[in-house]
């Protein structure tokens, strides 16, 4: 944007708009999975309201941190990240709340901590969505290249915590989840992480996808990637896992181990979406 | 980083405004939470059924009604029994499960009854319920 002359009022709106409107359709990319599930209609009315306060407080930084490195708008300094969260955040609520709306989901005759809570859940991953859909879809230009390089080890972290949060988000209140770690045994399970680890491993590194990650530093060996990425990732998937089961209540009558094995089950599809994560972004 | 990129992206009013927007909601939710966490009282779920309306359809006699949670706590798969009764004989009886009525919601449903309603006593009310 550093061009001869500097652009006008109304085309800086113009601007603007097509890219909330970019944001729009990433909300609405990322939420549907969740908007169309019914338990999550459910959970933002009986959700523990501390803990549905914890899922907002957790995710604005983690916005603003996505805002920083692939951002609704190339941004410079930290007062553009914060905003562009909020304006993501906004994108988030209003579109869930239009969606849900047009599902005839919230009506009228519904409380207005149910519908809030409707909302806020819904909002978690379309704002992921209206984050990431900027920054992926948006026209590329040479911040943003630049930003790209920037992006260091710390960035990698985010990201996969971000793909793990979208992917177990629409698993995780569902009661399958409860069913197959009911079903597995400790053997299984065993599988079921070193699978998780293995997969995380060649989806970035081994199986050539577009964006696959270059080596880092340059030569380094297998068992560094692998113990620096891939071992650290699956930790932070998860935590992911734990946070959001723990939100969702759902540790609330299981003991040690059969919360454990639940971390394990939905552990997998959180790796596989942070390493994901990590080629998209 | 910010010296950087001299030539910043020139922002206008309106990302400015929907950003506000944004901040506003964040603030919002996170107040009226802390304000439902904090008045929040546990207590079990009060489920208290309004008869809508009756009407003859070529199955019987449609009962619809509306059931509210007045209650402190969200319940799921609740269990309406509608009777009716004449005197102490019941002389029909129906059932419905809702999904869950959220606290101090409603949810509408019906129930069809062979005879009409109206020559007997008409009782609807939740039997059982389960924690969501």
């Amino acid at each position: 944007m550093a061009s001869a002359q500097s652009p006008s009022r109304r085309e800086i709106e113009v601007e603007f708009l097509a890219g909330v409107g970019r944001a729009v359709g990433g909300a609405v990319v990322f939420s549907l999975p969740v908007l169309m599930t019914m338990e999550m209609w459910s959970l933002g009315a009986s959700l523990d309201r501390w803990r549905m306060l914890a899922l907002v407080a957790g995710l604005i930084p983690l916005l603003v941190g996505l805002s920083r490195f692939i951002g609704f708008e190339e941004t410079t300094c930290w007062r553009d990240d914060i905003r562009d969260a909020l304006v993501a955040f906004a994108v988030g609520v209003v579109t869930s709340a239009v969606i849900l709306s047009l599902f005839g989901l919230i009506e009228p005759r519904m409380s207005f901590d149910e519908i809030m809570g409707a909302i806020v859940i819904e909002s978690v991953p379309a704002s992921l969505g209206a984050v990431v859909a900027q920054g992926q879809f948006g026209k590329p230009d040479e911040s943003d290249e630049r930003h790209a390089r920037e992006a260091g080890y710390w960035a990698e972290l985010l990201f996969m915590a971000a793909g793990a949060i979208y992917l177990c988000f629409s698993v995780a209140p569902t009661e399958e989840v409860d069913l197959i770690s009911a079903e597995m045994t400790p053997f299984h399970a065993i599988v079921l992480v070193l699978v998780s680890l293995a997969a995380m491993h060649s989806v970035v590194y081994v199986l050539q996808y577009a964006g696959q990650e270059p080596v880092e530093p340059e030569g380094a060996g297998f068992w560094s990637l692998f113990a620096r990425y891939t071992v650290v990732g699956y930790a932070l998937s998860l935590l992911v896992c734990f946070a959001l089961m723990w939100t969702f209540g759902r540790f609330d009558d299981l003991g040690i181990e059969a919360a454990l094995r639940l971390c394990v089950t939905l552990g997998f599809p959180a790796a596989v979406g942070a390493a994901f994560a990590r080629l998209i972004v | 980083m910010a010296e950087e990129g001299a030539e910043t992206r020139r922002v206008g009013w309106l990302e400015w405004g929907v950003a506000g927007l944004g901040a506003a909601l964040v603030v919002g939710v996170l107040g009226v939470l802390t304000h439902e966490a904090l008045t929040y009282e546990d207590g079990p779920p009060a489920i208290i059924a309004t008869v809508d309306d009756v009407s003859q359809g070529p199955g019987g006699y449609v009962v619809r009604f509306t059931a509210k949670n007045e209650g402190a706590s969200t319940a799921a798969e609740i269990l309406m029994l509608a009777e009716l009764k004449q005197g102490d004989a019941v002389l029909e009886s129906a059932e419905v499960t809702l999904d869950y009525v959220a606290r101090k919601s409603s949810k509408q449903a019906g129930v069809v009854f062979a005879r009409d309603p109206a020559g007997a006593e008409l009782t609807i009310r939740a039997t059982s319920y389960r924690k969501p």
